[in-house]
């Protein structure tokens, strides 16, 4: 059987360089991009803080600019200070001016970050401000994240989500311009949900219901990570947010609602005989396993394996015959031992799951 | 007068001197003059030290070994469940109640010891070291697999039994006695279509689980064995292609595996699959729990009281996979996790693929219900261990994540809940 290999979702962007590097010559040619690339990789797309679409991601870019200035602006005082005294005039201080400079070491550190330390505080309340849109729950789980959109009431102890709700998995919409409280859990281990271009970390702490408000101020799509190890697969515990007009928000959470598009078919049937049913949900099928994540409609999301694949039909059959081989460490065990034509109708099932 | 001889020891001449020794044992071995005979025995001496030296290290390389809590040596369905094996396994060279030693196997060198009057010399945990890895230059095989230690401990409750037990006895627990030899009459069962090789499979089989499948041991040995009457052909018949291939590990179930021919297992697996279970399966939906049993926090009452359910004692009990007391909260919890499995805890309902609906949709899926309760925990406990690869139909695998994340007190609740339940269902 020839290898298939999986189309990884790409996060380098790759193609913005190609004006630069055109117009250089020689090592420079390698050499230069790399250097440019690594320093701003990223810097303007969906996983940065710089190109943030979030108060608290501004609130935190906003910090992060006003101390890298200020910092700058004392490193290169202090750097002229010093060649002053060693170079310009280097000449011996007296008793007085050496203790003047000592009063001023230790008092202009003090004033300084006594200072961020107020402004810093004062940030606070503004990102604690009660929530004025939905409140949706999620639950870090190894090694990928369980949503349920406008749940009510008080998030159960043990399941770290309150009952009810609209289920899904991996992708977490979000209206611009309202605060949604986002309740944060774990069943399994501690977990930290972090979206930087919007608002976090938090951590998914078992047996405790954290809480965070965001408030997204730009449409778009948006990475989320998990932001604390918590194994294998760690570094593929992915997800997307995906902001939207409060409207769209709606509609999106109406349609999740919905039971699934196709609820019968051999894809269907092979999917409930292999036993996928134990484990996972598709609304208005017999399949009603809580164990993994809810497969309602699963073509809607815009990846596969927890941010891991594009969806598309071919990465669900892959998905599903090489699980571990594509996610090492994933709970999910490979159903390889399946015939590739039974898992190609399973895959195209669930690829019509919009 | 003495003579001095003057011998100066250089470098070059030690090393010509360990050359020597070391090439000494490949020259009297070239020579051919070593007896290896079996007919002359060992010089007395040589006896004496090569048995002290077996002595000295089953008693000081089993120091590690102590009979699992679990394991009562003096159960009598441990002692029925390794009778089978003993008679195939071991007393061809060691003899049995009322079977002598042939001839042949008295030739040997070291002839292989009786072992009625053998076993009290050793200790439990010496007698598993030695049933467990064997005897090198003995003829003592090791078990077939290194992988199944209850099977190994049910040998040694065997061994215990062995010193007193009369041929008849023997011959009841071992051979099946009449049970397992004739056909039985009853029910319009013929044999018109059986051959030779299949009559006699089938009759080894029966040794052990009865030509009915429903597994012998009556009274206190009741349920030694598993119950394979009514399981879907398709289950048995890659079971017994596992344990033929070795995929699944199993000293008993290994070797007859391996006897016959993929046709003839082929048969048995038909045979056993159309064995009717003693109650009808109903065939109906699967008992559904009643809304109002489950919490919205996935545990039963049962199993925490409503006045402890503080959020401290609910996240410890969750913490620690439950605390279930009493029979009948182990129970409960057992029948919660096999009818709707625990999410939180990511074990889904095993109901989902054993329940009756399940197995309808997927032939490689084995009825549970009144299965005894060491047979299930014992095989959810292999697919736990990390350390092993506990191996079956190509589905087998599947269990694997599931058994990981089951603790042994769900595991003891669910073996014990499907237990209780009308064989088959």
């Amino acid at each position: 059987m020839p290898a298939r290999r999986p189309h990884r979702v790409t996060m380098w962007p790759v193609g913005k360089f190609d004006a630069v590097l055109s117009a250089l010559e020689g090592p420079a040619r390698v050499v230069l991009p790399t250097l440019l690339g690594l320093a701003v990789a990223g810097c303007s797309q969906e996983q940065s803080i710089f190109a943030n679409a979030g108060t608290e991601a501004a609130q935190v870019a906003e910090l992060f600019f006003v101390m890298l200035v200020g910092a700058v602006v004392i490193w290169i005082v202090v750097m002229a200070m010093s060649v002053y005294a060693t170079r310009a005039n280097a000449t011996v201080f007296s008793d007085k001016a050496g203790t003047r400079l000592i009063v001023f070491g230790a008092a202009f550190p003090t004033i300084v970050l006594a200072a961020l330390l107020v402004w810093g505080l004062m940030l606070m309340p503004k990102l604690r401000r009660p929530a004025d849109g939905p409140t949706i729950a999620v639950s870090g789980e190894r090694f990928w994240w369980r949503i349920a959109y406008d749940v009510e009431g008080e998030p159960g102890v043990v399941k770290s989500l309150p009952a009810g709700g609209v289920e899904s998995a991996n992708e977490l919409w979000l209206p611009v311009g309202k605060r949604s409280e986002i309740l944060i859990g774990s069943p399994d281990v501690i977990h930290s949900f972090w979206v930087p271009a919007i608002a976090g970390k938090m951590d998914a702490m078992p047996g405790r219901v954290n809480r965070l408000v965001v408030e997204p101020t730009r449409e778009g799509v948006y990475n989320g990570v998990c932001a604390e190890f918590c194994g294998d697969a760690h570094a593929q515990m992915g997800f997307r947010v995906v902001a939207v007009s409060e409207a769209d928000y709606a509609a999106f959470v109406a349609a999740q609602a919905e039971p699934a598009a196709v609820t019968s078919g051999r894809g269907a049937d092979l999917f409930l005989a292999n036993g996928c049913a134990a484990c996972h949900t598709v609304r208005g099928t017999e399949a009603d396993g809580a164990v993994g994540p809810d497969l309602t409609h699963l073509a809607s999301r815009r990846t596969l394996g927890a941010g891991l694949l594009e969806m598309s039909e071919e990465n669900i059959a892959e998905f599903i015959r090489a699980t571990e081989h594509v996610k090492p460490g994933v709970e999910m065990p490979s159903f390889g031992v399946l015939p590739q034509e039974e898992i190609d109708e399973i895959a195209a099932w669930l690829g019509a799951l919009k | 007068m003495k003579k001095h001889v003057a011998f100066t020891i250089t470098g070059k001449r030690l090393i010509v001197a360990l050359g020597l020794v070391a090439a000494a044992p490949f020259v009297v071995s070239l020579s051919g003059l070593v007896s290896i005979a079996a007919s002359s025995g060992h010089f007395a001496p040589v006896g004496w030290f090569l048995h002290w030296t077996m002595q000295n290290a089953v008693a000081r390389q089993s120091l590690g070994i102590s009979v699992p809590n679990d394991i009562d040596l003096a159960d009598p369905a441990l002692v029925q469940r390794a009778a089978g094996h003993f008679a195939t396994g071991c007393a061809g060279c060691h003899g049995a109640p009322g079977v002598p030693q042939s001839p042949v196997v008295l030739s040997m060198t070291p002839a292989p010891p009786r072992l009625e009057g053998k076993v009290e010399e050793w200790a439990d945990r010496e007698l598993f070291w030695i049933v467990q890895h064997g005897i090198k230059y003995s003829g003592m095989p090791s078990w077939p697999t290194q992988e199944r230690e209850d099977e190994v401990w049910a040998q040694v409750a065997f061994l215990r039994a062995l010193p007193g037990m009369s041929a008849e006895t023997y011959a009841d627990l071992a051979l099946g006695a009449k049970r397992g030899r004739e056909p039985m009459e009853a029910g319009g069962e013929t044999l018109a279509s059986l051959d030779g090789i299949f009559q006699e499979a089938l009759t080894d089989c029966a040794r052990c689980h009865g030509r009915d499948g429903l597994g012998r041991g009556e009274g206190k040995a009741e349920g030694a064995f598993p119950v394979i009457a009514g399981q879907p052909e398709t289950y048995l018949a890659a079971t017994l292609e596992a344990f033929s291939k070795g995929f699944r590990h199993s000293g008993f179930m290994q070797p007859p595996a391996k006897r016959y021919s993929d046709e003839t297992l082929a048969r048995l697996a038909n045979w056993y699959a159309e064995q009717p279970l003693p109650t009808p399966a109903d065939g109906g939906r699967s008992e559904t729990v009643a809304a109002n049993d489950v919490r919205p926090d996935g545990i039963p009452p049962q199993v925490l009281p409503v006045g402890a359910r503080g959020t401290n004692s609910l996240v410890a009990a969750a913490a620690a996979g439950g605390m279930p007391q009493q029979e009948e909260a182990v129970l409960e919890l057992g029948r919660l996790i096999a009818l709707s499995g625990l999410p939180a805890r990511k074990i889904p309902a095993c109901e989902s693929c054993h329940g009756a609906e399940g197995r309808e949709k997927n032939e490689h899926y084995p009825y549970l219900s009144g299965q005894p309760a060491w047979y299930l925990e014992t095989h959810l406990e292999l697919w736990k261990d990390h350390g092993i690869t506990r191996g079956g139909t190509r589905f087998s695998h599947l269990m694997t994540p599931i058994a990981v994340h089951m603790t042994e007190e769900q595991i003891e609740a669910v073996s014990a809940w499907y237990a209780a339940q009308p064989l088959g269902r």
